[in-house]
């Protein structure tokens, strides 16, 4: 289907007109006719910015559009080239949070409740939960039960066996756990074990990387920058 | 109908076949009508536990291929009437019989006995499969021990896995030795009940007398001075949904004496 003409209220000046780029100027002038015509005098009084794509309209042009926008009793207030500065301002920050996200490092998504899996039970031995995102689990996870996601992974409960976080490669993914007695943390590329001295802790803690290494720490302290 | 429980563990040698025969016994001397089912085909265990092995014409193969009737394959306990035994074929495989052949068969049996118990095969493939086909309870015996807990957890979730309808699952914590335990040289019970977050069935001390029992074909809930023989009691009459508060291990002997005798007069 063909992009139609868009007439739109604005904040600040007035209506938008956007003319698309794939008609012609005489069929445009056909179809805003008919287009205001079926809107009565909705738009009447009203002043009107056009847009006019990537087309360059002529003296003679931009006279015709407002003797047709005059008989609808609008007002054409100015022609620009361009098409819908809204979508185009929305296009322009968006390209550029592509662009600083792939030029800085990552940051730290808060846990996300779209991506995240929750799992309500406790996975015992030889039981297995992949994610594409973050995984939190309402249980324990037991020595032998795998738990890989490649967001964050939050346990309530003790987490005994294995926990792969940022599995993708994200070396920003975390993994907290209320006990935090792992058979083995991965964070992205790095692996971490338990150490062979078992130290009773009860605080809930958190692993991250820092500088190539898995460092664990009671969540309560303060991240330092 | 009566109660088919399966006992089992995942780990071998700790204690499923000595379970079973002493719960059955124990079950039996109770007053209830009771048949131990075993379920591990080519690798029999239960009948010489239970010195029934030179009575076997039929076992369960038998049955479930047709060559038997269910009646005729049953053996007769030795010295409880109300006490039966089906032995598995010790020339056959696990994957002789399949989960569906094991739930009609164990369907039959609990329509005329009071309880069905299944000792499992260790391991969790076929056999295991088998055995759990027909099970609405199952008891998980486990020792004090890293590997054997482990197994016990694998087990423990394969088992909540494959049906809603079925009970959660019973710990029995076997071969427990209180002196050790107070010693931290054996995994704390309450350590191996927080990881494995299931019902304390019961605890049975490590005892000399199950080696001589096991040995001789005669369980140990009939000699009076087995301190396991009276933990399985007392797990049996739990089973029955009696109140019977866990035995106190960590007591010293002179305590244990003070214990026996109170056991003693309880049942005179």
């Amino acid at each position: 289907m063909r992009q139609d003409i868009v007439i739109r209220g604005t904040t600040r000046t007035g209506l938008l007109l956007l003319l698309p780029d794939e008609w012609e100027f005489p069929v445009l002038c056909q179809r805003l006719r008919e287009k205001l015509a079926q809107s009565g005098r909705f738009f009447a009084g009203a002043g009107v910015t056009a847009y006019s794509g990537r087309r360059t309209l002529s003296m003679s042009e931009q006279a015709t559009l407002s003797e047709i926008l005059r008989e609808a009793h609008m007002t054409l207030l100015a022609v620009q080239e361009g098409g819908d500065p809204v979508a185009e301002a929305q296009a322009a920050a968006r390209s550029a949070e592509e662009a600083r996200r792939a030029n800085s490092a990552p940051v730290a998504a808060p846990v996300s409740m779209e991506t995240a899996l929750v799992v309500t039970k406790t996975l015992r031995s030889g039981q297995e939960v992949r994610h594409p995102g973050d995984v939190i689990i309402l249980g324990d996870v037991n020595p032998g039960a795998v738990v890989i996601a490649s967001g964050h992974i939050v346990v309530m409960g003790a987490l005994r066996g294995v926990a792969h976080a940022g599995a993708t490669g994200n070396t920003e993914a975390i993994v907290a756990a209320a006990r935090l007695r792992p058979t083995q943390l991965r964070i992205a590329h790095v692996i971490g074990r338990a150490p062979d001295e078992d130290t009773p802790q009860s605080v809930p803690e958190v692993a991250r990387v820092r500088n190539d290494l898995i460092v664990v720490e009671a969540s309560s302290e303060k991240r330092q920058a | 109908m009566g109660q088919v429980i399966v006992v089992t563990s995942g780990k071998g040698g700790v204690g499923k076949t000595t379970t079973t025969a002493n719960l059955g016994t124990a079950l039996a001397q109770l007053g209830n009508k009771v048949v131990l089912l075993d379920a591990d085909i080519g690798l029999r265990n239960l009948d010489v536990v239970m010195g029934l092995e030179n009575r076997i014409v039929y076992d369960l193969v038998d049955v479930v291929e047709g060559n038997a009737r269910l009646k005729q394959a049953l053996i007769k306990d030795k010295r409880m009437e109300n006490l039966y035994l089906l032995a598995a074929a010790q020339t056959r495989e696990k994957k002789d019989v399949s989960p569906e052949q094991m739930k009609d068969l164990t369907d039959q049996l609990s329509r005329e006995f009071d309880f069905v118990i299944l000792d499992c095969p260790a391991g969790i493939e076929d056999g295991f499969k088998n055995a759990i086909a027909g099970a609405e309870k199952a008891i998980i015996v486990s020792n004090p021990e890293v590997s054997s807990v482990r197994d016990a957890d694998r087990v423990i979730g394969l088992w909540d896995a494959q049906a809603e309808s079925k009970s959660a699952a019973m710990l029995i914590v076997n071969r427990v030795r209180p002196k050790m335990v107070a010693r931290g040289d054996m995994l704390e019970i309450d350590d191996m009940l927080e990881m494995l977050a299931v019902d304390l069935l019961g605890i049975v001390p490590e005892d000399d007398h199950i080696i001589v029992s096991t040995n001789r074909g005669e369980p140990a809930v009939y000699h009076k001075e087995s301190k396991a023989g009276r933990a399985y009691q007392n797990i049996a009459r739990r089973l029955m949904g009696e109140q019977v508060p866990i035995m106190d291990l960590n007591s010293d002997d002179g305590i244990w004496a003070k214990f026996k005798r109170i056991v003693g007069l309880s049942r005179s």
